[in-house]
């Protein structure tokens, strides 16, 4: 039987708008930590929230995530999971150390800076390529079950949205691959916004 | 020689049955969600629930989530023990989840999904004469509820942890 729940596919435009934004993030964060470090989109699915793979067998996989929401021309939520182990050397990329876990304050406060530089630089090149001014709110760091997490923030889209955008996202620090995971949660009437403003670009 | 055990996952707003079955039954990284598990020992009737929010704003529930909302889901429980010849009465109900893993920005703390889901939860027992054994319930953490068809127990795990009797 065919199932008519699934979401629409993802246009050329926007799925090469997201993928740029990634890339655009990655460059950021290559600054900032001034390491080589390459940002990869591999792929982008809208799917509908309760079908997040997050969300079904392995919804209790232990991660460490950055959460942060944001406002203005287009409303959302934005999450960047990492296993845990991914976290802690990120984390330790930045601290110039190595880093265990459990993380401490300062590995902690670490991820949350590479977390926040490269979701907001993400958000930002979605902005500058639309010229739309976007909002992002201080981000949140969670160690927890993803599904947990992601559950919590797809409950309180449920009346209002019901796909979400997500970035297949590969880490390359120093030759050194790290996956993480890059979700975006637009409402449905910011997806819409978004598709219209990216038809209109050269 | 290793047993394998069938686990039976329920999503968001699904449920799941078995009868006289050696599966466990699972009710992943719940967060605001409440995990519902249901043992009725005489038949053998063990069912999960996954509910994720107390009720509809409108419209008819999707057939494919019976357990989406608090209300439908217990409708659907007591359902389905009755068709296989089990008693409401003689349930063991045991519930986990109901956390607010995060605070959303900019979101009213009346909006708060996973207090209101433990109220909807516990209010559309009551409203049934169905009383909860046991919960784990509330907080911040999410959580992991097993319950195991062949022996009725009922177990919770958070992350990082082991899996814990409830």
């Amino acid at each position: 039987m065919i199932q008519q729940l699934e979401a629409p596919l993802v246009s050329d435009r926007m799925s090469g708008a997201l993928m740029s934004a990634v890339a655009f993030a990655g460059d950021q964060l290559s600054g900032f930590m001034e390491r080589q470090i390459h940002l990869r989109g591999t792929h982008v699915e809208r799917l509908r929230l309760e079908r997040l793979p997050d969300l079904q067998e392995n919804a209790d996989r232990g991660v460490i995530a950055l959460y942060l929401s944001f406002s203005g021309a287009l409303e959302g939520h934005v999450i960047l999971a990492f296993a845990p182990e991914a976290a802690a050397r990120l984390a330790g990329v930045l601290l110039m150390e190595p880093v265990d876990l459990p993380l401490d304050d300062m590995a902690r406060s670490a991820m949350g800076e590479v977390g926040n530089i490269t979701a907001a630089s993400f958000l930002n090149s979605i902005a500058n390529t639309c010229g739309m001014i976007l909002h992002p709110s201080p981000p949140t760091i969670v160690e927890d079950m993803i599904g947990a997490l992601l559950s919590n923030v797809v409950l309180e889209m449920a009346m209002e949205s019901t796909h979400a955008l997500l970035v297949h996202t590969l880490f390359d620090i120093e030759g050194e691959r790290l996956q993480g995971e890059l979700i975006l949660l637009p409402t449905a009437a910011s997806c819409d916004i978004l598709e219209s403003e990216l038809a209109k670009c050269k | 020689m290793q047993m394998t055990v069938t686990t039976h996952s329920a999503g968001l707003g699904e449920m799941t049955v078995v009868r006289e079955s050696d599966a466990v039954l699972a009710a992943r990284g719940l967060g605001s969600c409440v995990g519902i598990s249901v043992y009725e020992p005489n038949r053998r009737i063990a069912i999960m629930a996954h509910v994720m929010l107390p009720g509809p704003v409108s419209g008819a529930p999707d057939p494919a989530q019976p357990a989406r909302y608090a209300s439908h889901a217990i409708e659907s429980i007591i359902k389905a023990v009755e068709k296989h010849g089990g008693r409401p009465r003689d349930l063991v109900i045991k519930m986990a989840g109901g956390a607010q893993v995060i605070q959303l920005h900019g979101k009213d703390d009346r909006l708060r999904v996973g207090e209101r889901n433990i109220s909807a939860v516990r209010e559309a027992l009551a409203a049934k004469g169905l009383r909860i054994s046991a919960e784990h319930m509330g907080g911040s953490t999410g959580r992991t509820l097993c319950l195991h068809a062949a022996t009725g127990q009922t177990t919770v795990r958070v992350v990082g942890g082991q899996e814990q009797p409830l």
